[in-house]
């Protein structure tokens, strides 16, 4: 019958938008999460899960109301089509359903915008306090490894994880494709990921360190060359390969040179613009890279002294992130010159920029 | 006594990026057989004994052995081929090898093949991929990518030697308008526009003291290059070959830091050298080269060079390790603009990486291909006017380059 199946596609339709709007909710809650805290992806599919539960319900309730609201219609239609006859009536029927569809549909839409509100704000609420709460780091015991059959291994039995939220490995995935206007050329998109785990062996030593906040470096017992980065063998042909000892620090060091960067890889484009120096630690022959913070870019010096500052201990990656340097107490910045007003003239719109990303 | 080696001829796919740029690696190397072969109608692929592929980073392709596809592809299945992989110096190293080759007396006819993709990932995607040829554990993990380096090194440099911004924009405005004559380079096919020293100085901050019109371009492009022995040459170019008088590959740390006190370069040219503002490998390698070529006094003896201005800052410093100019006389040399076409020797008249572009693995051939125009004849066939043709060239250098100048090679090409 007519009616029945005007009824039929009008709850179709109300569902079909209902799901939509809750699609793009659930869509919104996946974006925010991964770009928000750890842990809020676990939540955000809690929290997904009831919003497609709610737009389903939504859904439905709406499609309830519409098959009532049609009928009712249809029955006034049909009921006042006994009295009158001709093309009139037909129109009437038509206009009638018109019009419940259309209400079926508003109702729908602001029942899947509610959903879609909804679960945003609970997304932004579990992010939030994902944020708050930092990286969530855990200490996990790792299962007997299988026993080597000829050697000792050094036994890796405990693991500190803080993988953030959306670092995962989907291997392969084709993620889109254009046609040129030419009608020939095809390009394809494809996104690739994987871990690493990077074995520091004989350097281990001063990558351990840094989770205690100390610079431990090397020294040639032979020739007395002294290494930040370390070096496990002398670097000295004379010396022919000597091993070093290892040997710690002082978290003092002096510039050597330095820049002041506007632009950089896709990992540390937020923290542009920024100073990175080459400084020599204290007793080291080398010079190793790091940022410079606590200081106007445009104030550097060569040869200015620094001290090295550790990020706190729960933040450390055993990585030479987990510090970095700083003007030393008690240095202050000498006057503005015509080289410093260049740097800020052209630092400036560094800083407008980054706020765009 | 080793053989001579000749190069016979070369040409590069269009350089360019991003939407504009699309062939494959192996159709590109296909284009550049074909046009190499109107250069040298009597070359043909079966006269090949030997492939060399110039190739640096399988990640812009996520495609390891890219070369077994572009070796197939040229029907070359059976001949020996390998892949040399060495930094920004792929393409220089992969001359050095086929060049080794030739000497052996086991190859005569050596094809170069070198290639990169980098439109393939987002240009800071990019840069972070080539900053994985520094030294992951202690750089790259601090923000550190080339441009970084290359201006921490020139900052100390260019204090030490009085070299100024403005001096070194020089450098850049000439690249850039030297390729303006050349419809392969990508500042033609993409910016298309002359620039003055001011425009440099204007553009905006990449690493002080670089702008970003002093740094060279990402690029999708491939090249291909004969490399051959005499007799091989006079057979199929009589009049338009040039021979390889000499050549010099040298190395350096990894970490540019690491230059303070290195043991070994204290013997050779004494302490405090290079420190982390000298090519100590450019100077060595150039001293090698000049050394088989029987080069006394380069900067007379040499017309014109297409040297590794990945930086303008770095073709700064190039100049003085090639022994053009002392710390006394850099920025005068500089100034006095003798680099120009104009100038006593003129430098990068094909558009260098600044101007021509820098599809890594294809660049060092590039360069080759360029001063091998120059040296045959040719350039006045393939760049569009007179103007960046050096008059009566005899004798070019070609220099190519890797990492903070970790490792680097050093042509001297002459004409017959």
């Amino acid at each position: 019958m007519a009616l029945n199946k005007r009824v039929k596609k009008l709850r179709g339709m109300a569902r079909k938008t209902a799901v939509k709007y809750a699609k793009k909710a659930v869509r919104q809650v996946a974006k925010q999460a991964v770009k928000r805290g750890p842990g809020a992806v676990k939540r955000a599919r809690a929290v997904t899960k009831t919003a497609r539960k709610a737009a389903m319900k939504g859904a439905f309730a709406v499609g309830k109301v519409a098959y009532k609201a049609a009928t009712k219609g249809a029955k006034a239609v049909v009921h006042g089509a006994t009295d009158a006859a001709g093309s009139g009536v037909k129109a009437m029927g038509k206009a009638a359903a018109k019009a419940a569809t259309k209400a079926a549909i508003e109702g729908a839409k602001e029942v899947g915008k509610s959903a879609l509100a909804a679960t945003v704000d609970g997304a932004k609420k579990v992010a939030h306090t994902a944020t708050t709460k930092g990286a969530q780091r855990e200490t996990v015991k790792v299962k007997e490894h299988k026993d080597k059959a000829f050697e000792k291994g050094p036994g890796f039995h405990t693991q500190t994880l803080y993988r953030p939220p959306g670092v995962d490995e989907p291997g392969l995935t084709f993620v889109g494709h254009e046609i040129a206007d030419d009608d020939v050329n095809f390009n394809q998109f494809i996104h690739y990921d994987h871990l690493y785990t990077i074995r520091h062996g004989q350097n281990s030593r001063f990558f351990r360190n840094l989770l205690k906040g100390k610079l431990i470096g090397t020294k040639c017992p032979k020739c007395g060359d002294a290494w930040i980065p370390p070096r496990t063998s002398c670097w000295n042909l004379d010396c022919n390969l000597q091993k070093t000892d290892w040997v710690e620090f002082p978290l003092r060091a002096k510039v050597h040179t330095w820049t002041v960067a506007g632009w950089s890889g896709r990992s540390s484009l937020k923290k542009l613009p920024f100073v990175l120096v080459y400084a020599k630690i204290e007793g080291s022959t080398v010079a190793i890279a790091n940022y410079l913070l606590g200081i106007d870019p445009w104030d550097v010096e060569f040869d200015m002294p620094l001290k090295v500052v550790f990020v706190p201990e729960d933040k450390r990656v055993g990585a030479v992130q987990d510090f970095h340097f700083e003007p030393a107490d008690g240095w202050k910045p000498g006057p503005m010159t015509p080289e410093k007003e260049r740097i800020k003239k052209l630092v400036e719109p560094v800083y407008e920029w980054v706020k765009t990303l | 006594m080793t053989r001579k080696v000749c190069i016979v001829g070369g040409n590069t796919t269009p350089f360019d990026y991003g939407p504009t740029g699309f062939e494959n690696p192996e159709s590109g190397a296909v284009d550049c057989i074909k046009e190499t072969q109107q250069d040298v109608p009597d070359f043909h692929m079966k006269d090949l004994d030997f492939m060399v592929y110039s190739h640096f980073s399988v990640h812009f392709a996520h495609q390891l052995c890219g070369e077994w596809i572009i070796h197939d592809h040229l029907g070359l299945c059976g001949m020996p081929h390998i892949r040399v992989e060495n930094g920004g110096n792929t393409g220089g190293s992969s001359l050095y090898a086929a060049a080794l080759a030739i000497m052996s007396g086991k190859h005569d006819v050596v094809g170069i093949v070198g290639w990169e993709t980098m439109d393939s990932v987002q240009q800071s995607q990019g840069s972070e991929f080539i900053a994985l040829a520094s030294d992951i554990r202690y750089e790259l993990v601090v923000g550190g990518i080339y441009p970084i380096y290359y201006a921490s090194m020139a900052n100390k440099w260019m204090k030490e030697n009085k070299v100024k911004e403005e001096d070194i924009a020089i450098i850049a405005a000439k690249n850039k308008n030297n390729a303006m004559d050349n419809p392969k380079a990508q500042w033609y096919r993409n910016e298309h526009k002359y620039i003055t020293v001011e425009d440099v100085m204007n553009s905006r901050l990449m690493s002080y003291p670089l702008k970003k019109l002093d740094c060279c371009l990402m690029t999708r492009g491939v090249a291909f290059m004969l490399v051959t022995s005499e007799e091989y040459a006079k057979k199929v170019a009589p009049d338009h070959y040039s021979v390889i008088d000499g050549m010099g590959l040298s190395s350096c740390t990894i970490r540019a830091g690491d230059r303070c006190g290195y043991p070994s370069w204290k013997k050779i040219y004494g302490p405090g050298y290079p420190d982390m503002t000298e090519f100590g490998a450019c100077r060595k390698s150039a001293d090698d080269a000049y050394k088989m070529a029987g080069i006394k006094n380069p900067k007379k003896e040499i017309d014109f060079g297409e040297i590794h201005d990945a930086f303008s800052t770095s073709e700064a410093q190039i100049y003085k390790a090639l022994g053009l100019a002392d710390k006394d006389h850099i920025a005068k040399f500089i100034r006095d603009k003798e680099t120009l076409m104009e100038g006593s020797i003129p430098m990068n008249p094909g558009g260098g990486l600044m101007g021509y572009g820098h599809p890594v693995g294809a660049t060092g051939i590039m360069s080759a291909i360029e001063a091998h125009y120059q040296l045959s004849g040719l350039a006045e066939k393939k760049h569009l006017s007179k103007k960046t043709v050096v008059p009566d060239a005899k004798c070019g250098i070609v220099n190519s380059h890797a990492g903070t100048g970790t490792s680097i090679s050093n042509f001297i090409l002459r004409r017959p």
